[in-house]
Formats: C-alpha cells, structure tokens, sequence
C-alpha cells in the first residue's frame, strides 16, 4: 500500500526566466502505518511536497507510484488516490461551510456516491475519532471553538476514509491545550485504524513527541530521513538550515558540557527527565 | 505617567440572527483593569476565545470600551477626537505577515504609514532607513516583500509600525505562523526595540518561551485578567497554567517533573542556564555530603 516518490523534481514556471527548482531529486517511501514528521523552514518545498502525494501536482520529472502504479498513467483513478491520500491544509476550519458539524463531515463520502447509512456511519466514526461528542452534531459549525473547528475539519478528511493522512500544521495558531488534543488524537487515530499520517509542522517539540521518523527539507531536497534521535543530534547542521533542536536537547547538551553523564540523544520531557534522574543518580553511588 | 491605563474595562460582541435582528451579546472581556508604564515589556497569555485580541484592540482604538475606560498616553480612546493621536501612539502588529504588507518594495513598504501621515519627503526616508535597520532588514530594503520569508515579512511588518514612530507596539501573535529561526528573530526585534530605543511592548502569544524576559505576565481566562506577575512567579504554577489551557517553558516543565520525582529543585526556573546551574549545585552538594560521611 506504499506511496512511493522515485527522483522527483518540481520546477514552478518552467521554461520561463523564473524557473524556481521547488523539488529537486525526492526520494521517498511512505510505508503503512508509519508517524511521520516532515519539517523545514519555509520556503523548503515541504508544500510543494505534500501536493504531490495526491497527485495535486505533476512532478517535472521522476515518478510517483501508489501501490505500484505510476498516478500519472493514463488511466490511474485519480479520484481514489485523492480520497486515499487525505490532506488536511493550514487552517482547515476556513473551509467548513455547511450549516452542521454532521452536515459538513458527511460531505467529502456523499461525493464519492455511496449509500447514505454509509455516508452517516463513515461521518459518525470520523467524528468519533477526533473526539466530538454528539451533541455538537447539529450545531454550527462556527459557533465552536477553534480547536473544535479544527477537528471537525479533519473529520471531514477522516470520513473518506484514507490510508495516508496528511496534515499540514494542524496546530499553528491553537493554544498549547489545544495543540496536545489535536496531536494526541491524532496518534489515537493512527494507532485505532493502522493509517500512515505525514505531519508538517514547525514546532521541533511537536515532532519529538509523537512522530517515529523524522523528514528534514532543504532548499527541495532531503536533508535527513531518520528517527527523532538521529536527527536531532544534528543540532548544528539543522541550525544552519534555519530549524532547532527541541528545546530539551538542548539542556542535554549543555549539560552534558557541564560534566553531567546524560544521554543527548532524548528529544522528549520524559526521556530527559529518566536521562538526568540517572545521571544524578549514578553520580550518588560513585 | 503610564502610557496604558485600563480601567473596569468590558466589551461585548453584539450576535445577530439571519435577519440582522440582535439575538444576544457575547462579554468577550470582563472588568480588566490594568496598567502598563513606558518602557515597559508586556506578555499576556490565554487559551483561544479568552479575550486576548480583543483586549489589544482596545489599546489602539480598533475597538472601544463597553463599560470602563481604556486611557492610552493620556487620552481617552472612547472619544473620536483622540482616535489618530492615539493609534500614532500604540501601533499593531497582527498574526500573518502577508495580511500586512502593500509595497512592492520593502522600503516602499515601511515608507507607507509616515507618508499617509503627512511626514516630509526626506523624513520619510530617514524613517524608513531607521525603523529596517532597528529590526535588522536594512539590507532587504530594495528586495520584493513576496520574495521574504515570513519571519523577515514579519519584521518588515514591524518595521512600517516604526516608522510611525509609536510609544508602544501591540504584537497579537506575531509568531505564530512562523518557523523556529523566524521566531527567534522576531522575538529578538521586539526585545531590542524595548530595550534600545524603550518602546513599550505588548506581546500576546501561545509560545511560552517568547516571554521568559517581559517584565509582566497577564494571563487571560474567560475575559479577565485572572493572574498577573513576572514570569517567574507566573510559571511556578505549572498545574494552574494547565487549568487555564496553557503551558509552561520546557525547561521549566522539565524542572517541575525532576522535582516531582524528588530532586529539590527551586520553583519557576526559566532558562537552561538556570537548570543547569541549580543541577550543578545539587552535584557539589552531594559530593560535600559523600566527603563529610567519609571523613
């Protein structure tokens, strides 16, 4: 069921004087159920990327294959693919349109023509999984809370039921209780049902906390494809392209220099916190 | 004198029904009475709808009191004669940086604001060459703004406030779109304008390390101010920020969870230096303690 990108370019404006090489030579396999962070400064192709995995745009050149079929054959069913690859952009809640939250959700399965219990059960599930009680079914969907919005909006991506979800900062602009619920539901999600999720964030602490392998982008090219640890032991390197460390690493690191015996390769509170304890720990026995 | 003065501050946002009718009034903030002093670095803190921006607009006029008053250098902002005095003198700087900019050219751009003001020719430019080089894009300044990255777009956007020449920027959540380097910069800016040139900052954000260095936490909950206090004191109460939807630094929660498992810790440390500093001293501390139980 993999998504696979083989030496994929992207030039926006080809054959013009602007030519921009947007993507340049991608290599990238997208596995079942895999958590997957995708970061960059902006600017480094990760959303020109990201419009690739449905088949929004047409790479320049290299091949994209779903399942071992090129999406750009002829007669690929694109329209699967896209209700395959779900894609969840910035700010989703601003295209919530309909007079419900049960309404809005039923939308994306009622245009692939299925038979309406199904189209309620798909809509009813995918509510169920970004945790949205029933009794906001009825309502507005812009009478709820920003977070709220933010939820129902990708249970409409849900309810077409996809195998790779891709969100595209689903977090930017929440508020930090707001940022864990979308996350934490999100890897509930990915652990009940199997689906790969592609998340694109610029919040290193974000990335160290729920994902299993990390994509770094730059200048359109892949810089490291690796777990958390690995990449964040390239401070340096991911400094020089405009990202950071989470900020844990960093005490890591510094502690480190002050002759504390931590590992520096924890990314997250709770690894740091057993790292540290250890270290004071063995420096009591001693 | 202080440069903003809430007092019992309220406001409502008016709901309407389908036909324009009023069907009931939402209280977006609630009996906030504060004050802020020049010079001064602001952070307020609060969960989505706690009435954060709508508390900002008021600083500049965009919106004005309810009930109570809202007083910024000296003027009342509820009267309509004050409103340009009072927005020359509290400039805003909003979420995304593209809502922002009008130029074609950076320093088109931040040249805009003095012009509509009726500043002369060569003013302007100085202005223009000032307000860029205190928010370090000088170098930019005949660059496209389309061509920028957000966090440069972002400071061009603080950029057109300076050149307005304001006592005190309003920055309602200046970051929040924005990639770790661009982040830091903008934060970087805010501080060097506050400290270098001593202009008020009002900063609102979600990202709580931006205001490990203001002067004053507020944080919001439900329209009004419910804690107040250096970030020290304000991010000491781990389980009450949480409460309120909120977080604490990293490296303070990082902190908070090694005391909870019994490494006697202070409360409200802010800075890596800070934890490191304290783990070191507990290090010595043991060792003295081993030398005493050996000699």
């Amino acid at each position: 069921m993999a998504l696979k990108l083989e030496h994929v370019s992207y030039v926006y404006g080809a054959d013009t004087e602007l030519a921009v090489r947007a993507l340049d030579d991608i290599c990238l396999e997208i596995p079942e159920g895999q958590f997957i962070g995708l970061i960059g400064h902006t600017g480094s192709g990760k959303s020109t990327l990201v419009q690739h995995l449905n088949g929004l745009i047409e790479p320049t050149e290299g091949t994209i294959t779903y399942c071992g079929r090129n999406i750009w054959e002829k007669d690929f069913p694109k329209k699967e693919l896209r209700s395959q690859v779900g894609l969840v952009f910035q700010y989703p809640e601003h295209q919530l349109f309909e007079v419900d939250v049960f309404s809005d959700v039923c939308f994306g399965p009622k245009n692939l023509g299925l038979p309406k219990e199904e189209i309620q059960e798909r809509a009813k599930r995918a509510l169920e999984l970004v945790g949205i009680p029933e009794e906001y079914y009825k309502q507005s969907p812009f009478e709820l809370s920003g977070g709220q919005k933010r939820r129902v909006a990708i249970a409409g991506v849900l309810a077409m039921q996809p195998k790779i979800l891709v969100l595209d900062e689903p977090t930017a602009g929440l508020d930090p209780r707001g940022r864990d619920e979308i996350l934490s539901q999100v890897a509930h999600l990915k652990k009940e049902t199997g689906i790969s999720v592609v998340l694109v964030s610029h919040s290193m602490e974000d990335v160290a906390n729920y994902v299993e392998r990390i994509v770094v982008m730059n200048q359109g090219r892949i810089l490291y494809d690796d777990t958390p640890s690995a990449v964040f032991g390239h401070v340096k390197e991911l400094e020089e392209v405009g990202l950071a460390a989470p900020q844990v690493t960093y005490i890591l690191h510094r502690l480190k220099e002050n002759g504390f015996d931590v590992d520096v390769k924890a990314t997250t509170i709770d690894e740091a916190r057993d790292t540290i304890l250890k270290a004071m720990r063995e420096e009591r026995e001693c | 004198m202080n440069i903003i003065e809430a007092n019992h501050l309220s406001y409502d946002y008016t709901r309407f029904d389908e036909e324009g009718n009023v069907e009931g009034k939402t209280r977006a903030v609630s009996d906030v009475t504060f004050s802020v002093a020049p010079g001064q670095f602001i952070a307020i803190l609060g969960h989505n709808g706690s009435g954060k921006s709508t508390l900002a607009k008021h600083i500049n006029a965009l919106l004005t009191p309810a009930e109570g008053t809202m007083v910024v250098d000296g003027k009342n902002t509820a009267e309509e004669a004050n409103i340009w005095d009072v927005r020359q003198c509290a400039g805003m700087v909003f979420q995304n940086p593209d809502n922002q900019i009008i130029g074609q050219v950076v320093e088109e751009d931040v040249g805009f604001g003095p012009e509509n003001m009726g500043v002369p020719t060569e003013e302007i430019w100085q202005r223009v060459e000032e307000s860029l080089k205190a928010v370090g894009m000088y170098a930019y300044r005949k660059h496209s703004p389309n061509k920028l990255s957000g966090g440069q777009k972002q400071r061009v956007s603080i950029a057109g406030v300076l050149a307005m020449h304001p006592k005190c920027i309003v920055m309602d959540e200046p970051t929040a779109m924005l990639d770790p380097n661009g982040r830091k910069d903008v934060i970087r800016a805010a501080r060097a304008l506050n400290q270098v040139e001593g202009i008020t900052i009002i900063l609102i954000t979600h990202y709580m390390e931006e205001v490990i260095h203001a002067d004053t936490v507020l944080v919001m909950d439900e329209g009004k101010v419910v804690m107040q206090g250096a970030p020290r004191e304000i991010f000491s109460q781990v389980e009450r920020l949480k409460e309120l939807r909120l977080d604490v630094p990293q490296v303070t929660l990082l902190a908070y969870e090694l005391q909870k498992s019994g490494l006697p810790l202070p409360d409200g440390i802010l800075t890596e230096q800070e934890l490191t500093a304290e783990l070191k001293k507990l290090k010595s501390a043991e060792r003295q303690g081993d030398g005493g139980r050996k000699g």
